[in-house]
C-alpha cells in the first residue's frame, strides 16, 4: 500500500496500479464500448421496442386490449408499416454490427471482438459460478472481457436477430421466398417469428433487464452501454482477468489531475483505463470531479476488497 | 458498409450523430423501397383499368341491404380489382324481385294463431317443430332485419290461408329445404349458385341438414332475423363471415384463425385478406374434393392464391396446410419448427430464471452474512 500514496503519475508501475485500492479508483473508469457499439445498441433498443409494440397486438387479435392498441396506433396498415420499418432498422443494425466486427478484426487487426467466441473456460466458469451461487465455492470464477453470461446473452440476441430478420423477410416476400424454398417454410417462418418474438421478449425482460437494471451492483441502471464507460472498481470486480491483462500490458493510463492531455488542458479524471482495441481517443473525456489526492489519501487504510469476505 | 466503418476511427459526437442519421436514413429508404415494390407487384397481378361495375346500380332495392346511402364507393384499397376479385368477397347479383301479387292475408291474420307459445306441429319423423312467432320476433327482430317491410305471406305464400296446403311435414330437413326454396322466389340468381353448391345439394337431396340461407345470413339461424350484407351489422361481410362459417366448421375456423389472413381480417380487414369465401366461394361452395373446386391440389389452388399473391407458384400454394395441423410426416418443416421453439423457449426461459434467482439469492445471502459478521 506504500506505493499508492505517490501513485498519481503516468509512470505508475503495473504492480502499483494493480494494487490500487477501490477508493483510488473512485473516479476512474474503463472505456468498454466505442461509439459504434453504443450506436448499435441504441438502434437495437429503439427498433426492438417499436417491433414489440407493433408486433404483439398482431399476435393476439382475440384480446380486446390488442384491438384497442391497434386502433390507437392507427390501424393494422399503419402498424404493419411501422413494424416493417423498425424491422428494417434492426436488420440494418445487424449488418452494421457484422461489418463493424469484420472491419475491426480483418482490417484493423484487432482481436477484441473475437473474445466473444465461447470456449471451454466459459463452460467451467458457468459450472463454478453456479457452485458459488449454491455456496459450494467461496469465490466466483474470474472473468475475462466477456463473462459466459455476457457471451450467452450476446449470442441469444444474435440468434434472435437472425431468426426474426430471416423469417420476417420471408413473411414480407412470401411469393419471392417460395421460388427458392419449399412452400411450407413460409408457414414455419410464421410460427418461428411468433414464437421467437415471445422468447426474445421473455429473455430480455427476465435476464437482460435484471443484469442491466435490477442486479444490486448496477441498480437502478447500468449506463455503460450508453456512455461506453464502466467504473474501474466495478470493472476490476466483474472482469478481473481482462483488467489484470490491461494493467500488465501497460494499457492503464494514470493521469494526474493537472496533466495536459492531447485535447487540451487537464480533463482531470485521476485514472483512465483504456483498452487499445477500442477505437476511442485516449483523452476525449468530459469533466469529472477532480481531487484524486483526497481519494488516494483515504485509500491506504482499507485495502480489502468487498467480495473477498464472501 | 465501407463508409460506416471509415467513421470508426473517430468517436466525436458529430461522427456519432452522422453515423446514426446515416443508419436511420439507409434503413428507412430501404424499407420504403421494399414497401413500394410489394404494392406494385400486387397491383400488377390485377388487370388495371377494369371498371368496377356495381351490379346494383339504379336499383333502389339495394339500399335495403346496402345501407341508406345505397352502394358505397369502392374503397381505395380495392383499386384495380377485377369483377372476379370483388365477387370472391361480395358475391353480388341482380337485386331480388319481389312478387307482384299482393299477399292474400295480412300479418294479423297469421298472428291470431302463431302468437300462441304452444303452437307446434309433430313432424312425421317424430320431432316437434314450434310454429310460435314471439311478439319480440315479429315486432323487433323482423323489423330490424332487411325484410322489415315484408309481410308474412310474402315468404310463406302457401300458408296464406287456413288450412295450410302443400307443406312437407316429413322431417326438419324437408322443412328447411322448403324454406330455402321460398327465399329463391325472390333471390333467383343466388339460387342458381346455391342449389348447385355443397350446402344446397346436401340439403335439397336430403343428404344432411346442411346450411340453409338463414343459417349464414342471420346470427340465430332465423329467417326472421336476416342481416344486411354490408355495414356494421353485417354477419357475412369479410370481417365477420368466418364466425358464421365457424358455427358449423369449428375446426376449420380454428385453423383459419391461426393464419396471417385471419389476423388482418380481424383487425378491420383494410386489405381484403382472404376469408372463407375467398377460397371456397360464397353461394357456390363445392366440397374440397369436388373436381369443380379449385382446392383439390396445389396446381389448382394456386389459381386461387394468385387472386391476391401475384406471381405465386405451385410451390407457394403448397404452403397451404388444408385446415389441418402439421405432423412429422405431413409438413415436417412446420412441425419440427413448432416443436423446436417450444423446446427452446422452455430451456432458455428456465435457464434465465434460475440463473437470475440464484444470483440474487447469493447476493442476499452474502449481505446477510456480512451484516451478522458486523453485528
Amino acid at each position: 500500500m506504500q506505493a499508492t500514496s505517490e501513485a498519481v503519475r503516468p509512470s505508475l508501475s503495473a504492480e502499483a496500479i494493480a494494487a490500487l485500492p477501490d477508493e483510488a479508483l473512485e473516479e476512474a473508469y474503463v472505456v468498454r464500448f466505442d461509439a459504434h457499439q453504443r450506436i448499435q445498441h441504441i438502434l437495437l433498443i429503439s427498433s426492438f421496442l417499436a417491433l414489440v409494440v407493433t408486433g404483439f397486438p398482431q399476435k393476439f387479435p382475440s384480446i380486446e386490449l390488442c384491438q384497442w392498441l391497434m386502433d390507437v396506433m392507427g390501424g393494422i396498415q399503419t402498424v404493419r408499416l411501422v413494424h416493417r420499418l423498425a424491422g428494417g432498422v434492426m436488420i440494418f443494425d445487424g449488418i452494421y454490427h457484422m461489418a463493424y466486427v469484420s472491419f475491426t478484426v480483418l482490417v484493423l487487426q484487432r482481436t477484441g471482438p473475437l473474445q466473444m467466441i465461447p470456449n471451454l473456460k466459459d463452460v467451467k466458469d458457468a459450472v463454478r459460478t453456479v457452485q458459488y451461487f449454491l455456496g459450494m465455492s467461496l469465490q466466483p470464477p474470474k472473468y475475462g472481457r466477456f463473462s459466459y453470461l455476457e457471451k450467452f446473452d450476446y449470442w441469444a440476441v444474435f440468434w434472435g436477430m437472425a431468426v426474426m430478420g430471416g423469417s420476417g423477410l420471408i413473411l414480407l416476400f412470401p411469393v419471392l421466398a417460395t421460388r427458392f424454398v419449399p412452400g411450407q417454410v413460409v408457414i414455419a417462418a410464421f410460427r418461428a417469428h411468433s414464437d421467437e418474438a415471445l422468447l426474445a421478449v421473455t429473455w430480455i425482460t427476465v435476464v437482460h433487464i435484471f443484469y442491466a437494471h435490477l442486479a444490486p451492483r448496477v441498480f437502478p441502471f447500468n449506463m455503460s452501454i450508453f456512455s461506453g464507460r464502466v467504473p474501474a472498481r466495478r470493472y476490476r470486480e466483474e472482469h478481473p482477468l481482462e483488467y489484470a491483462q490491461l494493467v500488465d500490458a501497460g494499457k492503464v493510463v494514470v493521469v494526474p489531475a493537472d496533466a495536459p492531455t492531447p485535447s487540451g488542458p487537464a480533463a482531470s479524471p485521476p485514472v483512465v483505463v483504456l483498452p487499445d482495441y477500442l477505437q476511442a481517443p485516449a483523452y476525449d473525456l468530459p469533466e469529472v470531479r477532480p481531487d484524486p489526492g483526497a481519494a488516494l489519501g483515504a485509500a491506504g487504510a482499507d485495502g480489502e476488497e468487498p467480495e473477498s469476505d464472501a | 458498409m465501407r463508409r460506416h466503418t471509415a467513421t470508426a476511427t473517430s468517436s466525436s459526437p458529430k461522427a456519432v450523430g452522422f453515423a446514426l442519421a446515416l443508419a436511420l436514413l439507409a434503413a428507412a429508404a430501404g424499407l420504403f423501397a421494399l414497401g413500394g415494390s410489394t404494392s406494385t407487384s400486387r397491383a400488377q397481378t390485377l388487370e388495371r383499368g377494369t371498371e368496377i361495375r356495381h351490379l346494383m346500380e339504379g336499383h333502389s332495392e339495394c339500399s335495403r341491404c346496402h345501407g341508406a346511402e345505397g352502394v358505397r364507393p369502392t374503397p381505395s384499397s380495392h383499386a384495380g380489382f377485377t369483377d372476379e376479385r370483388c365477387r370472391s368477397c361480395h358475391a353480388p347479383g341482380p337485386p331480388p324481385q319481389l312478387p307482384e301479387e299482393e299477399p292474400p292475408v295480412g300479418d294479423s291474420y297469421c298472428l291470431n294463431c302463431h302468437s300462441n307459445p304452444d303452437i307446434a306441429v309433430r313432424l312425421d319423423d317424430g320431432n316437434l317443430l314450434s310454429l310460435y312467432v314471439a311478439g319480440s320476433v315479429y315486432a323487433t327482430e323482423l323489423r330490424q332485419s332487411v325484410h322489415g317491410d315484408i309481410s308474412c305471406a310474402t315468404c310463406h305464400p302457401d300458408k296464406g290461408a287456413y288450412p295450410h296446403a302443400g307443406i312437407d311435414m316429413s322431417s326438419r330437413m324437408a322443412y328447411r329445404a322448403r324454406a330455402v326454396k321460398e327465399c329463391s322466389r325472390c333471390h333467383a340468381t343466388v339460387w342458381e349458385d346455391y342449389s348447385q353448391s355443397a350446402h344446397g345439394q346436401a340439403l335439397l337431396t336430403g343428404k344432411s341438414e346442411s346450411a340453409a340461407c338463414y343459417d349464414c345470413h342471420s346470427e340465430s339461424s332465423s329467417g326472421h332475423a336476416i342481416r344486411p350484407v354490408t355495414g356494421p351489422e353485417a354477419v357475412v361481410a369479410p370481417s365477420a363471415i368466418f364466425r358464421q362459417c365457424g358455427r358449423c366448421h369449428s375446426h376449420e375456423l380454428d385453423t383459419y384463425l391461426e393464419t396471417s389472413h385471419a389476423k388482418v381480417v380481424r383487425f378491420g380487414d383494410p386489405l381484403g385478406a382472404a376469408t372463407c369465401v375467398t377460397c371456397h366461394g360464397a353461394h357456390d361452395q363445392k366440397r374440397v374434393d369436388d373436381p369443380q373446386a379449385n382446392l383439390t391440389k396445389s396446381a389448382l389452388l394456386v389459381t386461387v392464391c394468385r387472386n391476391c399473391h401475384g406471381g405465386a407458384t405451385e410451390n407457394f400454394a403448397a404452403a397451404w396446410m388444408g385446415h389441418r395441423g402439421a405432423s412429422a410426416t405431413r409438413f415436417p418443416i412446420v412441425y419440427f419448427t413448432e416443436r423446436f421453439f417450444v423446446f427452446l423457449t422452455a430451456v432458455m426461459v428456465g435457464i434465465g430464471i434460475i440463473h437470475v434467482e440464484l444470483d440474487f439469492f447469493r447476493w442476499l445471502a452474502n449481505r446477510l452474512r456480512r451484516k451478522r459478521g458486523q453485528g
